[in-house]
């Protein structure tokens, strides 16, 4: 089933186009990220799939139901948590999962019952009775979570839900996403950390100046940039080592000697490491380092579109 | 039905928590019962100046009259002094009383007695009722005696040395009472006015935080959310005009019993035209603080032009024409009727007019708001 289904999609404001003709799908189970700088139309996106913004072009299903053909049961079955910590203060944590719950339908004991599930996931159930006035920036964040889930969503939109946060905290919610995704919900992720979207994601779609600009898994964007891999090893000396042998190794494309580095370029597809060891060993050059560098979505987003993510 | 209770109690939850929201109410409520209070405590006399032209033996009698009464201090003064008597606020009033006055009343053809103030209504509403009251008790001599001056002699006499004081003893003076319910609930208005802002300010403030997004993310439709601030807004208008309201008629006893009623559909109109303002007001602000200074310099010179303050009829003649526009002066000025005795058939086009304003108000408020799709609201 495919849970989002996005058509020729085209958004402005003013002059600004903020989408500019977005073609996605994203099938149900999949936890799919939206990768891209900030301004790049992830939000918006977002605010759209959630029937907060008007289209100005374009199709849009979710649940495979036309987004204006029934936009209460759409919105009843999506759990937001949005970029910007949205939780009442002067509301207890319990208060405040219990009224955004309680909107969606949830009564009596079943709200209670779910409310409280909600915290015991984002590991606030101790502190259900506290204001988040008090809470740290990483608990508010998690409270941020737990209100978007209590009502168990089938899709969770996730914008990034990890911004200005310590670490254990991070580690807190890219776990949870996952752990939501396997209870059975489909995620929508966004960020511009590549770490993040690369860890938990299962598809990917790079946004540039409202546009998706390349989509795929971790491995076909990779793919999509770079058939190679570069190994640079640092040996004791230089001398002895003969270019023409390297290069006859299975999978060397080009091999590069400068000062006490050399640079191996093989095919992705090819394990040759072990084999590149072995000549030098067996010629007695002593290796004092081997470093790999395997592309990364950074990589893929530098080379489609000549900037860096966060530039 | 079921989420525009939730977001109701949501946000009378979210304002009782606040303090200072709580503050401001009691404090509308306490105000406007020290002003009540203060009008009352307010024994001081009023300086009269008069100049007696006529010097008949009526005029100086209704001089002493005045005089008899503890409320006024009478001053005499040549004509040539008055105007600047007046204007130094030696006196508050000035009295001219004409040549031919006592003359004239025998005849029943009266010389109209002068009053010069700058204070306003306030000072001469007393002195208007006490003079008004004693000459229409001699005109109904001078009306009994049919223009005979004997007649009207014996009669006169006989009312000089009748006990009427007995009389007028009992006669309830209303006029203080009047005047400090009208000044109590100007106040009322005026900070009906700021509460009603505060209230609507949550959904500025729901904006800021963000929690505006996620309520509208979910099926909560953005009028019913709108919808609950404004039920909740007339809810708490209510509950503060019902508290002045019991406190100014049951606890004080003032004479409000007989339109107490039709002083509630005034107050009444005025909140809804007050809360319809104050969501016109949030739908132009950006943020709550813009909100907060559009509110004070809405309501402060608004509540001047309207006679909240002091009575329109002693402004220039521009202002008291630009006042029509002012809602505060249609409540002000149908409180007034309703104590001087009017009934609702006097009041009704004042509260179709309050509610024409509201309506406008809440037009501008509805359109703006749906207007609104700024980018910096969502990217």
């Amino acid at each position: 089933m495919k849970i989002v289904k996005i058509e020729g999609l085209t958004k402005r404001f003013g002059d600004i186009i903020a989408l500019d003709n977005i073609n996605l799908e994203i099938e149900e189970g999949e936890i799919y990220g939206l990768l891209g700088p900030n301004g790049a139309g992830k939000t918006t996106a977002i605010n759209i799939i959630c029937g907060l913004l008007n289209i100005d072009k374009g199709k849009i299903y979710v649940f495979e139901k036309e987004i204006r053909e029934d936009p209460d049961f759409i919105k009843r079955n999506i759990g937001i948590v949005p970029q910007d910590i949205a939780i009442y203060g002067d509301l207890s944590a319990y208060e405040n999962v219990c009224f955004f719950a309680s909107l969606y339908g949830l009564k009596g004991k079943e709200l209670k019952e779910s409310v409280e599930m909600a915290l015991e996931f984002v590991g606030l159930i101790d502190k259900a009775k506290e204001m988040p006035n008090r809470f740290s920036g990483g608990m508010k964040r998690r409270l941020n979570v737990a209100c978007a889930i209590a009502h168990k969503p089938k899709l969770i939109i996730m914008d990034e839900p990890t911004v200005g946060i310590d670490p254990q905290s991070r580690n807190h919610i890219l776990e949870s996403v996952k752990k939501l995704n396997k209870m059975g919900s489909t995620i929508i992720y966004t960020s511009h950390y590549m770490e993040e979207v690369e860890a938990i994601c299962t598809k990917i779609s790079i946004m540039d100046h409202g546009k998706i600009i390349a989509e795929g898994t971790k491995e076909e964007l990779i793919s999509m940039v770079t058939d190679t891999n570069t190994t640079f090893i640092t040996v004791g000396s230089v001398v002895g080592i003969d270019e023409e042998k390297l290069k006859e190794i299975t999978g060397v494309k080009a091999v590069e000697i400068n000062e006490n580095v050399v640079k191996i370029i093989s095919s992705r597809d090819v394990c040759n490491l072990d084999k590149i060891i072995q000549y030098f060993t067996s010629k007695d050059i002593p290796i004092k380092n081997i470093k790999s560098e395997i592309p990364d979505l950074e990589t893929v987003f530098l080379t489609l579109t000549g900037r860096k993510l966060r530039d | 039905m079921g989420n525009l209770a939730l977001l109701i109690n949501n946000t009378l939850k979210l304002f009782i928590r606040k303090k200072s929201n709580v503050f401001l109410l009691l404090m509308t409520i306490a105000v406007s019962l020290i002003f009540l209070f203060l009008g009352f405590a307010d024994n001081s006399q009023l300086k009269i100046g008069i100049v007696n032209k006529d010097n008949s033996e009526i005029s100086k009698d209704l001089i002493k009259s005045l005089q008899k009464t503890d409320k006024f201090k009478i001053i005499f003064l040549d004509e040539k002094e008055i105007i600047e008597k007046v204007s130094r606020g030696n006196v508050d009033s000035a009295v001219i009383i004409p040549y031919g006055f006592g003359e004239g009343l025998i005849k029943n053809d009266i010389e109209k007695i002068e009053i010069i103030s700058i204070k306003g209504e306030d000072v001469t509403i007393l002195l208007k009722n006490y003079l008004n009251q004693e000459i229409a008790n001699l005109l109904g001599l001078a009306f009994a005696s049919e223009g005979n001056r004997e007649i009207f002699n014996n009669m006169y006499e006989a009312y000089k040395n009748y006990p009427f004081n007995l009389k007028t003893e009992l006669v309830k003076d209303e006029t203080k009472s009047i005047l400090a319910t009208r000044r109590s609930l100007g106040f009322f208005i005026m900070f009906l006015m700021v509460n009603t802002t505060s209230i609507a300010n949550l959904i500025l403030q729901e904006k800021r935080d963000k929690t505006f997004y996620r309520v509208l993310a979910s099926p909560v439709k953005p009028k019913t959310y709108l919808l609950s601030n404004f039920l909740l807004n007339v809810f708490v208008a209510l509950l503060q005009i019902v508290i002045i309201l019991l406190l100014l008629a049951l606890l004080l006893g003032l004479n409000l019993n007989k339109s107490l009623f039709e002083i509630f559909l005034v107050l009444v109109s005025f909140a809804i035209v007050s809360i319809s303002l104050s969501m016109m007001i949030i739908s132009f602000s950006p943020s709550t603080n813009y909100a907060s200074n559009l509110t004070t310099l809405i309501v402060t010179p608004t509540c001047m032009i309207g006679g909240v303050f002091w009575p329109v009829n002693m402004m220039p003649k521009l202002l008291q024409k630009l006042s029509d526009f002012m809602p505060q002066k249609w409540a002000i000025d149908a409180i007034d009727k309703l104590q001087t005795g009017s009934g609702f058939s006097d009041i009704y086009i004042n509260i179709a007019t309050l509610l024409a304003f509201a309506g406008v108000f809440m037009l501008i408020a509805i359109y703006k708001i749906n207007r609104s799709e700024k980018m910096s609201d969502f990217v």
